[in-house]
This record gives C-alpha cells, sequence and structure tokens, in this order.
C-alpha cells in the first residue's frame, strides 16, 4: 500500500516535471505614483543616471559616461551585492530614461536538481526596465516600468528563482522606489 | 405584405452582405492571461476572447480562414481555434519548446519550430499528425513559407542564421548566415526575397531567395522583432521592442523612410489583406497599434490581453 503511494506520488511529481519543461514567460511589472510636486522637481531627483540615492536599498552609485547613452552604472546595495546597468535610452525634455541589467553579484548558491545555482541580487534575467516623469500641470506622475524574465532559464525552476520570485522582488523595488520618491519631492 | 416582403428581402441582404463582406479577423495571442483576441478588422474591436491554455504565443492562420493556430510551448504544441464557432476545439502535442508556427498556404501542413530541440515539425492539418521532423539551425524561431509554397524559411535565433527548407522532400537546402540573433521573418509575395529582423544587431537582413545570399543589410531601432511588408510589398515595416516604434523601410532602395511611434515593447506585427493597414501587438501596453502604411501614422488603437505577442501571420485573409 506505502509502495502503491509512493510510486503513485512519484509519477505525479513525474507528471509535473513534464507539464511544466516549458521556457520562461517574460514578465512585467508597472507602478505609478501621483507626486504632489511640480514634474521638475521630481525628474530633478531622478535625473541623474550617477545617483540612485532615491531608492531605498541603495548605498552607492558609480556611473562611467554620466547620462550618456551607452553609460555603465553600478549600484551597491547596502547590504554589499552589485547591480550593473546599461543606459539605453535617455531624454531629458521627456523626463524619461531606459536601462538595462547587464551583471549582477550573486546573493547565494543553492542546490536544485543536483547542481549549484547561482541566485542573483535580484532573481531576475534580462532586465529592461524605462521610468518616466509626466507633468500633470502642477503634480506628477511617475510610472516605472520592466519587462524581464525569472533568473532560472532552464526548466523547473526552484521556488528561490521562479517567476513568483521576480514578480515579488521586482514590484517591492518599482513600489518603494516610488514611494520613497514621493516623499522625498513632498517634502 | 410589401412590410413583409420588405423584411424578407432586408434580412436576406443582410445575411448576404455580412457573408460577403465579412472583414478579416485579426488573431492576438495574448501570453500572461492565456487567451486569444479575435479583432473584427472591420469594426475595429475586439469580437471575441478564446481563453487558450499553454501560454499562447505564436500564431498562424489557415488559409481558408477556417481555424487558427495559436502555439502553446507550455503544453509543447499549439492550440487550434475554429474560427466560426471561436471556441479551441483541440490541444496538439508537438515537442518540447514549440514556439514559431505557420500553415503552409495549400491549407494541408502547419509547421512548427522547436526553440529547445533545433527542428522544425511538419503536421498535418487535417489529422494533427506529426509527419515529419527537420533539424535545422539552433533555437529556430520564426517560419515563413514561400508563396509557391516550395520552401520554408527559418530563423534560427542561436544558430545567426536562416535556414531554407525544400518542402518536397523536407531537407534544408542552405543555411545562411545573417545578423545576430534572428527572430521574425517573411517572404515577399514573389517569393524573391526574405526580410529577417536581428534581434541583437538590430537590424534586418534582406537576401535573395534564389542564391540565399544578404543583398543588405538595414539599420533599425532597438531590438528589432518581427517584420511585414505592405503596398505590394513596396515597405518592410519592422517592430522595434525597446524604441516603442515601428521602423519603415523602402523595399526599393533598401533605406529607413520613416519611424512611426507604436505602444510599448512591440512585438507581432501582421499586413491586413488590403495590403496597406499593418496590425502591432504592443506587448507591454497590451494593446494592438493599427498603422496606415501609406500615411504612417497610428490610426487606432486597440485593447487587447495581458502581453500580446501575436508572433506570426495572424490576420486571416
Amino acid at each position: 500500500m506505502k509502495k502503491i503511494a509512493l510510486l503513485s506520488l512519484s509519477a505525479m511529481f513525474m507528471f509535473t516535471a513534464v507539464a511544466n519543461a516549458h521556457g520562461p514567460v517574460r514578465q512585467k511589472a508597472e507602478e505609478e505614483v501621483t507626486i504632489n510636486a511640480p514634474a521638475e522637481k521630481v525628474w530633478g531627483i531622478i535625473k541623474n543616471y550617477d545617483d540612485m540615492s532615491w531608492l531605498p536599498g541603495i548605498k552607492s552609485t558609480t556611473a562611467d559616461k554620466g547620462n550618456n547613452k551607452g553609460s555603465i552604472r553600478v549600484l551597491t546595495l547596502k547590504d554589499g551585492g552589485t547591480i550593473t546597468e546599461e543606459l539605453k535610452k535617455y531624454d531629458d525634455k521627456k523626463m524619461t530614461y531606459a536601462y538595462k541589467i547587464t551583471d549582477m553579484s550573486v546573493a547565494k548558491t543553492i542546490t536544485h536538481s543536483g547542481a549549484e545555482e547561482k541566485v542573483p541580487v535580484l532573481p531576475v534575467d534580462n532586465y529592461a526596465a524605462s521610468i518616466e516623469v509626466e507633468d500633470k500641470g502642477g503634480s506628477a506622475l511617475v510610472s516605472w516600468k520592466a519587462g524581464y524574465y525569472r533568473a532560472y532559464m532552464n526548466n523547473n525552476p526552484p521556488e528561490e528563482m521562479n517567476e513568483e520570485a521576480a514578480n515579488t522582488a521586482v514590484t517591492a523595488i518599482l513600489k518603494g522606489g516610488l514611494a520613497n520618491l514621493k516623499t522625498l519631492a513632498e517634502k | 405584405m410589401p412590410i413583409k416582403l420588405f423584411k424578407a428581402v432586408a434580412c436576406a441582404t443582410a445575411f448576404f452582405t455580412s457573408a460577403l463582406l465579412a472583414a478579416p479577423l485579426a488573431y492576438v495571442s495574448n501570453q500572461l492571461s492565456g487567451s486569444v483576441s479575435i479583432i473584427d478588422t472591420g469594426l475595429g474591436e475586439v469580437a471575441a476572447t478564446v481563453a487558450v491554455p499553454g501560454k499562447p504565443a505564436g500564431v498562424a492562420v489557415a488559409p481558408d480562414g477556417k481555424h487558427c493556430y495559436v502555439s502553446t510551448p507550455e503544453t509543447h504544441g499549439f492550440a487550434v481555434i475554429d474560427t466560426q464557432t471561436r471556441t479551441l476545439v483541440a490541444q496538439v502535442k508537438v515537442s518540447d519548446g514549440a514556439l514559431g508556427i505557420a500553415a503552409s498556404p495549400d491549407g494541408r501542413r502547419i509547421y512548427v519550430a522547436d526553440w529547445y530541440n533545433n527542428t522544425v515539425a511538419v503536421v498535418d492539418a487535417g489529422n494533427y499528425q506529426v509527419l515529419q521532423t527537420i533539424a535545422v539551425g539552433q533555437s529556430p524561431s520564426g517560419l515563413a513559407v514561400s508563396p509557391d509554397n516550395r520552401w520554408l524559411y527559418v530563423a534560427n535565433r542561436l544558430g545567426n542564421s536562416v535556414s531554407k527548407i525544400d518542402l518536397k522532400n523536407w531537407t534544408v537546402k542552405q543555411t545562411t548566415p545573417v545578423g545576430s540573433h534572428p527572430f521574425g521573418l517573411t517572404v515577399d509575395s514573389r517569393g524573391e526575397r526574405v526580410y529577417v529582423a536581428n534581434v541583437q544587431s538590430d537590424d534586418v537582413t534582406v537576401l535573395d531567395t534564389k542564391l540565399m545570399q544578404a543583398l543588405a543589410t538595414v539599420k533599425v531601432g532597438m531590438l528589432p522583432y518581427a517584420v511585414a511588408l505592405a503596398l505590394n510589398d513596396s515597405r518592410l515595416l519592422v517592430t522595434n521592442q525597446d524604441d516603442n516604434s515601428v521602423s519603415v523601410i523602402d523595399t526599393a532602395t533598401l533605406k529607413a523612410i520613416g519611424l512611426i511611434g507604436v505602444g510599448e515593447k512591440p512585438e507581432g506585427i501582421s499586413t491586413h489583406p488590403d495590403d496597406r493597414h499593418v496590425y502591432v501587438a504592443n506587448w507591454f501596453d497590451s494593446n494592438v497599434s493599427v498603422l496606415d502604411a501609406k500615411t504612417l501614422r497610428v490610426i487606432k488603437t486597440i485593447k487587447t490581453g495581458e502581453g500580446s505577442r501575436a508572433f506570426g501571420q495572424f490576420i486571416s485573409k
């Protein structure tokens, strides 16, 4: 009886594994906040690509080419991790810029399916984002959008590197960043 | 009596007209919401939404318009939508990484590219049996069949090449290097040229299909995804994912002549049978931009579902 239960359990596992054997699907996250401050003031806080001090959790930022396209910035997190990003688009007039993560440090190493997996500080892959400030006549609407894949690009991801982990982490950053920006701008 | 007769005539006329003038339908796969939006291109609105499990991505429409095939990577194959009843009528298993999909001009075959196994499956459109599996380059994605139904072109994304398959004997005749990470491709109405969007090198390779040689490489925007021809093949429109735009190329001079702003992360692109209007699925914005290839303007935006991809020829004839 026990054997049968075990067998059917393992059969179920196999079935699950097969059913999930597909490539990752690109995910997206989008957050918006209305800030009761002039758009120029809000843009003034975030406009320098080499200064991401407005985002909670960031210790320091450096960028090699300022606000020029192709500029590479390194965000050092308060816990010591790093995220490297390339500036893909910058438009001062439209108060927007777009960037892409090109490298990240490892947060932890886990064992999954018999192999060591390095979980990056932000559990995503192929992450691209853009932030924009819109003038709403006295107030500002800030939208921050990101498109990305989960960190684990093979089939059957571990829970640290699945879609849910990616979406939770990205949403927390976008929300936390915009909430802090609002606080800073409305001071 | 006259009223009755009038009614009968009006009714018959209405029926006749709608049967004759039924507008082509656009089938837009919404990967994140797991559905396909069916757009009535005459009304310019979504007429129906069909739930499709398996993270729908690629789209092909049978030449007679009776079926729409949607690749479903999560369920390893494709789904079949009956376009009259607008219901899901079959889910066909093909292989692990089904993504790119195309229907043959004679309606007899469905081709499915497998992203993981580096193959293209030939499927019988009558009974959905896999007839043959053809090895191609690494991570095949876009598929296009020549109008004479003789050749199948395959963009091999990680192979940085395009394969030309002979549909008479289901073998690869030739594989030609193109730009970096080719994804979506199309063949012109005379079967003489193939245009392929290279995601990583931000350009389009123009191939002479006879010689399988590059005629030109045309620079476009960031992360070009797919291509479509319009106005008697005179213009090529290219979705630039990271620029939220569509590049327009004059196919005579092979120069970019315009840029049309669309929604966020444009992906799938397909030309309406009127040969003038071009539909673009905006992945991030979850809508479709309708472009006029003549005036280079967006004439309408239609709300679809989450994560619209519509990779392939997604409008019925």
